[in-house]
């Protein structure tokens, strides 16, 4: 290699590099690279907006709205399970959330998990598993606006970063069905209204 | 013998020993693979065992996919409570530790007859208890049960609680055991066949037959085609008999079928009677079943045409007759002492409504609707069995109550009979959720009386 080579070698080399450090934010962790240059927090921001969006949407505007109007489809737990007479049933705010999830954590390419956990859950399925996720609901509880970050190991031995958003009281369907649900619990149970933190979203991004 | 000639005797040998297990191996569908098999195969896939790779890897591996292949659609149509997104959950993880149920294979192993259970499950019946503990908390009612007792029946199953849940429980407490309709759901195929076609079908007489001149066939075909669905819809002789080469064939096959029968021919396909046929191996026949069969149709091969008599179509023989010719258990031969059969009698007979007799089709081989709610004859016959409170639903209670449904389905000896009597057994399940529900009612008003009073 000439001397003019080894010079245009290096300021190509000097160029890419500026523009890889340019483009990446200044930062080179491993996580961000896995998140294409995007933090695994500011990630899970966006597809937590993105998700809140939609329920907010669907509890205001599509569940709570044909409530209020009596409309002939109603929300219904088993909305799935009914076959008989009137089957205008349509999925609780909650469970359509709960379906998102469920085809997110199943598509191998999403690149993340989303779930839904409660202190108060009316599904004891979404209680928080351990200590430390009843430790980052209860600083939900207790910080209203605030969110909460964590990393953990999965039984498959891959690292995550965890962050809890509060899932608040967004519309009159959420409090009114939460309130008056059977299976609420009597004596330990908030009487829920409206911007009231009922639980938590919780994503989930690998981060190596 | 000399020790050379004992050297070129052990070396055929061995060369003789590696070629037939590599064949075994190496053919699908291979009659020697059975020398490979591990163990008895459950009565589920035993039928098409030779077919080793339709489940298994080259490597004898198991692929989770082929599982869903042929169970998936099922398990989306029951509205599986355990489906797999419960386990890829993250909210769920911890739970992978008690029972890593991404994969089916954690409770359905294969080949091991010596600890599996009804359905297939090869794990303790104790599965539930591990997860659910907690339950006596949550349902004081549940406190005292065993704590391997939650799979009974008209309680609760793992995937399949279409029937079960506790709101519908609720809903039909206190149901008498006849309800006042008693009339199963009227097919409408033809009716929607002909109104899809209605401008340019019209009924076809015998002698309108395109069949091709020369084949030498009984005159007595076309006489009994032309009083078929098939004739008034103006499906002629070449529908069926002609394949996708527009060749003529003298035995169509369900795919012949199928080109119409969509719904009824992938139903076949799914259950006992047609899932040889799905794998492409010889159909089956009721000598290699292991349910009692008579021997006198023991080679009879299950094509659609086994039930379906061609040219004739007689929905009614296959709903009956087509099904006691070979099923020689108890609960098939009773069925025609039955008072279930007795409806049957009375409305062939022209006594009862159309649709109020119980032929054996009407509870293996329900009418359910499709998409375009068009009636359409489930031909699964195990879609709704096992467990057989998938039954309550579709079939038993458009007749029954909930109560006695659940009942009459948890008493051995009344299925055994054919349901000839009263149900022994009384599934506590209603009345349970009956009591927690209003239990439930009574706490709520109290605490709002005491939220609205301080």
């Amino acid at each position: 290699m000439t001397h003019s080579m080894k010079l245009v070698a290096g300021l190509l080399l000097v160029l890419v590099s500026g523009l890889t450090f340019l483009t990446s934010g200044g930062c080179s962790k491993p996580s961000e690279a896995a998140t294409g240059g995007i933090s695994p927090e500011k990630f899970a921001d966006g597809v937590h907006a993105v998700m809140m969006a939609d329920r907010t949407v669907y509890a205001r505007d599509v569940v709570t709205r044909l409530k209020d109007q009596e409309a002939p489809v109603k929300p219904d737990e088993y909305w799935e399970k009914w076959k008989e007479g009137d089957t205008h049933k349509m999925p609780l705010p909650a469970q359509m959330f709960r379906m998102g999830a469920s085809l997110v954590n199943d598509n191998p390419d999403a690149g993340f998990k989303y779930s839904l956990k409660s202190l108060w859950p009316l599904n004891p399925e979404h209680k928080p598993a351990n200590e430390d996720e009843i430790k980052a609901l209860k600083f939900l509880s207790d910080n209203p606006g605030k969110t909460y970050t964590d990393t953990i190991t999965d039984p498959d031995g891959n690292e995550l970063f965890v962050k809890y958003y509060p899932d608040r009281a967004v519309a009159k369907a959420c409090w009114e069905c939460h309130n008056n649900h059977e299976r609420r619990d009597m004596d330990a149970y908030p009487e829920f209204k409206k911007d009231d933190v009922m639980g938590a979203v919780v994503v989930f991004v690998p981060t190596k | 013998m000399s020790v050379k000639h004992q050297w070129i005797l052990w070396m055929i040998v061995t060369v003789c020993l590696l070629a037939y297990f590599t064949l075994s191996l190496t053919r699908q569908p291979g009659g020697m693979a059975q020398t490979f098999l591990p163990g008895v195969t459950t009565h589920g896939h035993y039928q098409i065992e030779m077919q080793c790779l339709v489940c298994h890897t080259p490597g004898m591996g198991v692929k989770q996919e082929s599982c869903m292949d042929c169970h998936g659609a099922d398990l989306k149509r029951s509205t599986d409570t355990h489906p797999r997104s419960k386990f890829t959950d993250p909210g769920k993880m911890h739970l992978l530790t008690k029972l890593d149920a991404r994969h089916c294979t954690t409770c359905h192993q294969e080949h091991v007859p010596d600890r599996t259970l009804a359905m297939g499950l090869s794990l303790p019946k104790d599965y539930c208890w591990h997860c659910h503990q907690e339950v006596g908390e949550q349902r004081p009612s549940h406190a005292d049960f065993a704590y391997d007792s939650c799979a009974t029946a008209g309680c609760h199953n793992y995937h399949d609680n279409r029937a079960l849940f506790e709101n519908l429980l609720v809903e039909h407490h206190g149901e008498p055991a006849m309800l006042e309709k008693q009339l199963v759901e009227p097919r409408n195929f033809g009716d929607s066949w002909q109104a899809r076609y209605s401008e340019s079908r019209k009924t076809l007489a015998a002698e309108e037959n395109d069949a091709p001149e020369g084949l030498g066939y009984d005159e007595q075909i076309s006489t009994d085609w032309a009083a078929t669905a098939h004739a008034a819809a103006s499906v002629n002789c070449s529908g069926c008999h002609t394949s996708e080469e527009l060749e003529w064939t003298n035995h169509p096959t369900h795919e012949s079928c199928g080109a119409c029968h969509d719904s009824q021919v992938a139903g076949f396909l799914e259950g006992r009677h047609g899932m040889r046929l799905a794998q492409g191996l010889s159909p089956m026949t009721p000598s290699a079943a292991r349910l009692p069969m008579y021997a006198t149709n023991g080679h009879a091969e299950l094509t659609c045409s086994a039930c379906h008599t061609p040219h004739k179509y007689d929905t009614a023989y296959a709903a009956v007759d087509a099904c006691v010719k070979c099923h020689a258990d108890e609960h098939s031969t009773a069925y025609l002492d039955s008072p279930h059969y007795d409806l049957w009698q009375s409305e062939l007979a022209g006594e009862g409504k159309p649709g109020s007799g119980v032929s054996c089709a009407t509870c293996h081989l329900p009418r359910l609707k499709n998409a375009e709610k068009e009636t359409f004859v489930q031909h699964n016959q195990n879609d709704n069995l096992r467990p057989n409170e998938k039954m309550v639903e579709s079939i038993c209670h458009q007749c029954h109550g909930l109560q006695f449904s659940l009942d009459a389905l948890a008493d051995e000896v009344l299925i055994k009979n054919n349901f000839q009597g009263e149900p022994e057994v009384h599934v506590e399940s209603l009345d349970m959720a009956k009591h927690w529900f209003d239990e439930r009612a009574r706490l709520r008003e109290e605490a709002k009386q005491k939220r609205e009073g301080g």
